[in-house]
């Protein structure tokens, strides 16, 4: 005899009843999916309190790119995030499928089933956004604090709710919860009784695969990533736009090489480990295969769809991380100069004057130059006057180089290009310039940071040469640089802009030159530049920050449900371990052999990648930045919070299946 | 049985899990196989096969080691009137021949027919105890069946 639960207020209310004890009862299926889901809305709402901070965008004019990045990352958040929420919910439903199948068998409707799996994630879901908002706010106020400390504005510690941040949390987690949802009411409304019933009995199919076929797959990926890689470093030394299509087609050829090796390297190793007898043999070893080479069969794809986002996760943080860094080291370098004009223009030193007086009238001027970049006749270098030289160092606070007349010397504020500089100085210690012979200087080079991208020289460098030689070349290029009083405001750059390109100044061109046909104008102001640099800083580290610290959150939590989902199988096999004569501790140790293996294998080549990547930008990148050892701090660094999400995600997951596999059953 | 391994390594975990060496663990599990009439289906999972097969399959992995004392608890209850036979012979010549005993709980009478000693337990209380001794088989059945109708029919018997 039985109660035919359908409809009316009285049923209402043992749906509740239902659901509650459900939700009470399957605490262990939903708990790696709480936590899953508590951190994203965390993370989401944070990162969106920050970029929606009036404070923040306040910071400077381009902040707002922090907003549209933030807001850009959270649509593919949402994104990747509605499958991991889609897969979570088809593990629990995999785990309770018996369960529905008996209340349907008990006279409940299909209809009255999915509405209770429906509340029950409402309930989950609403629960864990509400727990991760709460905390979202803590950690927004923590961003906020990080990011007035690189601005160097003060800040006191205060929480604050942002609404639009939550509004728009709330929509992304919406839109993430339908799509993830979707699916699962299809399976139950599809599904007939007797399949929900004995879902859970079918055995995992072992395909059997073709070894020859796995290493041509192997061999064809690894020629693929390797192949990605000589691409990013063909892009490197493009400066077009042509640079992102290497780059584009670079990250498709890595993702492709990943998924490749991912797929089939596991299975050989299995393979081959099971070929040789000694091993296979040894200890418990075949019995850690057998469990090893079912995930591998059944979960193989999964994991190296999680290689290629923990692969994608590891080099944004690291790149990101990085990026920013290096934006802020290089800072003082590149602006350090208060206001520094460059015209590529033969014109008159008096033409400048007007721009000086302008200048003037927005700041008190506290010393300033004007003077020539000259071509030396057939050699890619521009030449600089030593007193003129000597006066820029002034500026700049360094103390004059003594030279004499019959020698010359390089400055080079880029660390790449001294080396082969030496060598040529090593080949031609001599040179003549207009009838004069210069030997190298006693001191050959010298290197504090300078601006040689505009302002002392173009391509990195420039030759310092003695007044009396330089008189005989083409000062093609006129600069002006100033040394404020106060240090200048951001805006004084499209001031001192506006006024080159307006009426109000009319400059003369040397006598006997003529205008070239391209006219490159820069206006450098180190307030404004400092301020940009910040910008990028922090727009760049945050929404990668974001991006990745996301990006792994989900894929320990695919592997976490992978492993989670064959629990009650894994119980099974353990107790006939168990009564084979293994002991407990024993046990312990393969459950940890076992949990280590699917949480390594999809790390395989995203860790190779990463320590790549740092070895990389450290040789080809690190003498460009100013500060020493930071592409391997931020290395370290990403690779410390990767690990640090990662093994908590590891222990969290081995504590369950520890605590339900060793439980007698 | 383990379906994440096939039969021929499930009757091999049994000897890794006792440090049985390497080079002979592949050669035991083909006599064991041999023995029991598994031998076409070492290569198969256990989800594979019958359960009949399973039972035969699970006799192998507990007899491998060559026990001391093996405990069987209705070893012939899945299994069909010829399997039966086949493994019952297989238990009688371990432990003539390894010299095992094999403490087996049965409600058959043929399966107990192949013990030299039996106890019958009646509500949790041994009823009886009979001896082989010299008697010829179909004789010791005989015995059985007369202690059985005794009974009234049903018996637990403790080898």
């Amino acid at each position: 005899m039985y109660t035919k639960i359908s409809g009316g207020k009285k049923e209402d209310i043992i749906y509740w009843k239902l659901t509650w004890r459900n939700i009470n009862r399957s605490l262990r299926d939903y708990i790696i999916y709480f936590i899953t889901v508590a951190l994203t809305a965390a993370l989401m709402y944070s990162f969106l309190a920050l970029g929606f901070s009036e404070d923040i965008i306040s910071l400077s004019e381009n902040m707002a790119m922090l907003t549209s990045g933030i807001v850009l990352m959270s649509v593919l958040i949402a994104f990747i995030a509605s499958f991991v929420i889609g897969y979570a919910i088809r593990f629990i439903l995999g785990q309770r499928k018996k369960e529905f199948a008996l209340y349907e068998l008990m006279g409940m409707e299909t209809k009255a089933v999915c509405y209770l799996f429906l509340v029950e994630h409402i309930i989950i879901g609403g629960f864990a956004f509400l727990l991760g908002s709460l905390a979202g706010v803590g950690l927004s106020s923590v961003l906020n604090k990080l990011v007035k400390n690189i601005f160097d504005v003060p800040h006191s510690y205060r929480i604050s709710f942002s609404l639009k941040a939550w509004v728009a949390a709330l929509m992304y987690f919406i839109l993430m919860y339908i799509f993830g949802m979707f699916r699962a009411v299809k399976i139950i409304r599809k599904q007939k009784v007797v399949d929900l019933l004995y879902d859970n009995l079918k055995n995992e199919e072992l395909r059997i695969k073709s070894v020859s076929l796995s290493i041509f797959i192997v061999l064809v990926s690894i020629a693929t990533l390797l192949a990605g890689l000589v691409l990013i470093g063909k892009g490197l030394h493009i400066q077009t736009n042509k640079a992102l299509l290497y780059f584009g087609g670079a990250c498709l050829l890595l993702f492709t090489g990943v998924y490749g090796v991912h797929r089939q390297f596991p299975f050989l190793l299995y393979h081959f480990t099971k070929q040789n007898p000694r091993r296979k043999y040894k200890g418990e070893n075949l019995f850690y295969l057998g469990q090893i080479g079912r995930r591998i069969q059944s979960s193989g794809k999964t994991m190296a769809v999680v290689a290629i986002l923990l692969t994608v996760s590891l080099a944004t943080m690291f790149v990101g991380l990085t990026m920013g860094a290096g934006y802020k080291a290089n800072m003082e370098a590149y602006y350090p100069y208060d206001v520094g004009v460059a015209i590529d223009v033969p014109l008159t030193k008096e033409s400048m004057e007007p721009v000086l007086s302008f200048i003037k009238e927005c700041c008190a001027v506290e010393d300033s130059l004007t003077y020539y970049l000259y071509s030396v006749p057939d050699a890619p270098i521009e030449a600089l006057a030593i007193s003129d030289y000597n006066y820029l160092r002034q500026l700049l606070g360094l103390s004059p180089v003594l030279m004499n007349d019959d020698e010359f010397l390089i400055h080079c504020d880029t660390w790449g290009y001294i080396d082969k500089i030496q060598e040529e100085l090593k080949k031609q210690p001599e040179i003549t310039l207009a009838g004069h012979t210069l030997t190298v200087a006693k001191t050959p080079i010298m290197t504090e940071p300078m601006e040689q991208h505009q302002m002392a020289g173009t391509g990195g460098y420039v030759l310092v040469l003695p007044d009396e030689v330089v008189q005989y070349l083409s000062g093609n290029k006129i600069r002006l640089a100033i040394k404020l009083k106060s240090g200048g405001y951001p805006e004084l750059r499209s001031e001192i802009r506006d006024f080159i390109n307006s009426n109000r100044w009319n400059p003369e061109l040397q006598a006997g030159y003529e205008m070239p046909e391209r006219r490159a104008i820069g206006v450098q102001v180190k307030a404004w530049g400092v301020e940009n640099s910040l910008t990028g800083f922090t727009v760049i580290s945050f929404c990668c920050l974001y991006l990745s610290i996301i990006f792994i959150i989900l894929s320990c939590a695919v592997l976490a449900f992978e492993q989670l989902t064959a629990i009650d199988k894994n119980r099974k096999n353990y107790a006939v371990l168990d009564r084979l004569g293994v002991d407990r501790q024993k046990q312990i140790l393969l459950i940890r052999r076992e949990l280590s293996t699917v949480f390594l294998i999809p790390l395989l080549l995203p860790l190779l990648f990463t320590v790549v990547l740092i070895v990389g930008a450290q040789v080809l990148f690190s003498t460009y930045i100013l500060q020493e050892g930071l592409i391997l701090l931020y290395g370290l660094l990403t690779i410390l919070g990767f690990s640090w999400v990662y093994f908590t995600y590891f222990g969290a997951t081995l504590f369950i299946f520890k605590a339900v596999i060793l439980n007698p059953m | 049985m383990l379906d994440t391994l096939t039969i021929a390594e499930n009757i091999a975990l049994a000897l890794t899990i006792n440090q049985a060496p390497a080079h002979q663990i592949d050669s035991r599990v083909q006599e064991i196989a041999e023995i029991l009439k598994i031998m076409d289906i070492l290569e198969k999972y256990p989800y594979q096969v019958s359960s009949g097969q399973k039972q035969r399959c699970a006799c192998a992995r507990a007899i491998v080691n060559r026990p001391r004392l093996i405990l069987a608890d209705e070893p012939t209850g899945a299994l069909d009137s010829n399997s039966a036979q086949m493994l019952l012979s297989t238990l009688e010549s371990i432990n003539t021949e390894l010299g095992s005993t094999i403490l087996m709980v049965t409600h058959d009478a043929f399966s107990a027919s192949y013990a030299k000693r039996i106890l019958f337990l009646r509500d949790g209380k041994i009823y009886k105890e009979i001896y082989k001794g010299n008697d010829s088989r179909r004789i010791f059945f005989e015995k059985i069946l007369d202690v059985l109708a005794m009974m009234g029919g049903d018996l637990s018997v403790v080898h």
